[in-house]
């Protein structure tokens, strides 16, 4: 007699596996369903011109959605994205204007001081041991009010930046704009960490099971600084691309990006209970995000709605996470079921 | 025998061997409130079971050695060498590995392919440059599957689609690929299935004749009488006793580990 587990192999296995790669997949095909039906709704959707103008929009927030999903895999989260990144840019281009003739080398400022405010998030969650939505929650108020304080009611307007920053946001390379190619290549050099470093491999396996990385070897509490810092260096950069797009820097900008980028990552597919999902996922996140918001602006439906939907599409894609997992779970039950029967 | 094996297979046969050099020592180990004055050693290819009741502090013991708790006294020695245990990091380093009672909640990552669970304590050793390789890994992946006769699609199967014997044959393999010198099982065999208990069985003694030393932790009283060449039986966080196989019988090791709390019960009595 075969041993049992040869005997029940494929209808359930399969199933588990696809359900598993669906998690990825599944922002993709939403993708496609949304573009099909908004082009069908809209006719200048499909245009050249729209769909640049939707991956403009998309390209900081992909940067930020990529920086929580890594957060997000390690089971815990940041809710403030938009205060590091309003802070940041607010000193950077106080900076910028004080000192006109900096240059380019500028972009390292809020790289740096990302750094430090992500650094304060995951010690405290780290090594203080205190709920992730509470440290950021309450660094979430700490970082917008700092930048209140030192801006003293007072913004820094586009006249005051030096030139080559605000040209940033409207240059383009090969026809594609300057701000999709850094994303791009950013979102790419962060999954290629996540993927081939042993650094980002070890962020997977403290997001899929503290408990077991603790057994060997692993110490989740430097994982979870890394993972801040990283967050916080690429809140920094976004503040940056940011302040440039929009030319003057007022004391709430990217106030409520928190949601976005959320919103964005878990529609991407990256799981909110850790360990599952990837940074390109949360990348096409965010220009579903922005695809909504410009599919409902082309069909003329009021800015009210547009909040209510993107609230429905986040809602939407945590219960289809949920599903999911239920569905993997079973497939394997069903599978042990039938083992035991055939044993 | 309902999964076609004979009776006598079950537990490994062990060749009687020399054993080596003494790999693991303990002395005057204490963690406060949990075990006190626990010693022994362990040799290279010797197999020593830990016996006893569920509470008595076995797993506390095993956990204080890897590092997961420090000691509040005691030594603990290395090949010979005095170390100090402060992370199961260090320990792993060290050459001594400990693998979980609770595999699934504590040993693997469930979600993760087979390739990805046996090759992520040893991701520094595969990368070069700082990256990752890209075969190296298959090929460590594929030579466990082989070692350890994992019934699987592939390297590429998620562990929680395998079953529970499957499983611990992949906790084996991820802990084996960092090259231990001794080895600690918790309740190796627990909630697996009888044809892989056996093949469990033969791992374990493999593994002693290829000279590890092994310490198992176990509650299951056939399996300590037929795989040990030594039993310690630990009451109460002590160590209680250290019985010879050959001559234990279930009932001389339920009588150690049950005889401290009997006088106890005596005593307030």
């Amino acid at each position: 007699m075969p041993p049992p587990s040869l005997t029940a192999r494929a209808p359930h296995r399969s199933l588990g596996n696809l359900a598993l790669r669906l998690r990825v997949s599944g922002v993709v095909a939403f993708l496609i369903l949304l573009g099909a039906a908004f082009a069908v709704l809209s006719p200048q959707f499909l245009t050249p011109q729209n769909l640049r103008a939707i991956v403009s929009n998309a390209a900081i927030l992909a940067i930020v959605a990529a920086a929580q999903a890594v957060v997000l895999l390690t089971r815990n989260l940041d809710v403030s994205v938009g205060s590091i990144m309003g802070l940041c840019a607010y000193l950077t281009a106080d900076f910028a204007a004080a000192h006109q003739g900096v240059g380019p080398v500028l972009v390292l400022m809020p790289l740096v001081l990302g750094a430090g405010l992500g650094l304060i998030n995951g010690l405290l969650v780290a090594y203080g041991r205190i709920s992730p939505l509470v440290v950021t929650l309450g660094t979430l108020s700490l970082y917008r009010g700092a930048t209140y304080i030192y801006a003293r009611g007072q913004e820094v307007t586009s006249y005051r930046l030096p030139r080559w920053m605000i040209g940033l946001a409207d240059a383009t390379i090969a026809g594609v704009p300057w701000l999709v190619v850094i994303s791009i290549v950013v979102v790419a050099l962060l999954a290629a960490f996540l993927r081939f470093y042993p650094a980002g491999r070890r962020i997977y396996a403290v997001g899929s099971n503290p408990l077991a990385s603790a057994f060997f070897g692993l110490r989740a509490e430097r994982v979870i600084v890394l993972v801040y810092v990283i967050d916080g260096v690429l809140c920094g950069l976004s503040g940056f691309l940011y302040a440039a797009r929009v030319g003057t820097v007022t004391v709430v900008l990217a106030s409520g990006w928190e949601l976005n980028s959320l919103a964005a990552a878990v529609i991407g597919g990256v799981s909110v209970t850790g360990g599952s999902g990837t940074v390109v996922g949360a990348a096409l996140g965010a220009v579903v995000l922005a695809s909504i918001d410009n599919g409902l602006v082309l069909m003329g439906v009021p800015e009210f709605w547009r909040m209510f939907i993107q609230g429905a599409a986040i809602v939407a894609a945590a219960a289809a996470d949920v599903l999911i997992a239920v569905q993997i779970r079973k497939s394997v039950q069903g599978r042990r079921r039938f083992r035991e029967r055939g044993a | 025998m309902m999964v076609g094996r004979p009776l006598e297979t079950l537990f490994a046969e062990r060749k009687p061997r020399a054993v080596g050099h003494e790999a693991l020592r303990v002395e005057g180990l204490s963690l406060a409130g949990v075990f006190r004055d626990v010693a022994f050693t362990i040799r290279a290819g010797e197999i020593v079971c830990m016996a006893g009741l569920v509470g008595a502090g076995r797993t506390e013991i095993a956990q204080t050695c890897f590092g997961m708790t420090p000691p509040s006294g005691g030594r603990v020695f290395l090949a010979g060498r005095e170390v100090a245990p402060r992370s199961p990091k260090q320990m792993l380093k060290l050459g001594l590995a400990y693998l979980p009672e609770d595999r699934d909640g504590q040993g693997l990552v469930m979600a993760e392919s087979i390739l990805s669970n046996v090759t992520l304590p040893i991701l520094d050793r595969l990368s070069r440059w700082g990256v990752v390789d890209r075969q190296r890994p298959r090929e460590v992946a594929s030579a466990a599957i082989e070692t350890y006769d994992i019934r699987a699609t592939g390297v590429d199967q998620a562990v929680l689609l395998l079953s529970g014997g499957n499983r611990q044959k992949v906790a084996f393999a991820k802990w084996l690929a960092t090259n231990p010198t001794a080895l600690i099982l918790d309740e190796p065999t627990h909630g697996i299935d009888v044809g892989s208990k056996a093949q469990v069985h033969r791992i374990i003694a493999g593994l002693a004749d290829a000279g590890l030393a092994v310490l198992v932790i176990s509650s299951d009283l056939p399996e300590v009488l037929a795989i040990a060449d030594r039993i310690l039986v630990v009451a109460e966080g002590r160590i209680v006793a250290d019985l010879d196989p050959r001559h234990a019988t279930q009932e001389t090791v339920m009588m150690a580990a049950t005889g401290e709390a009997r006088r106890a019960v005596d005593a307030a009595a």
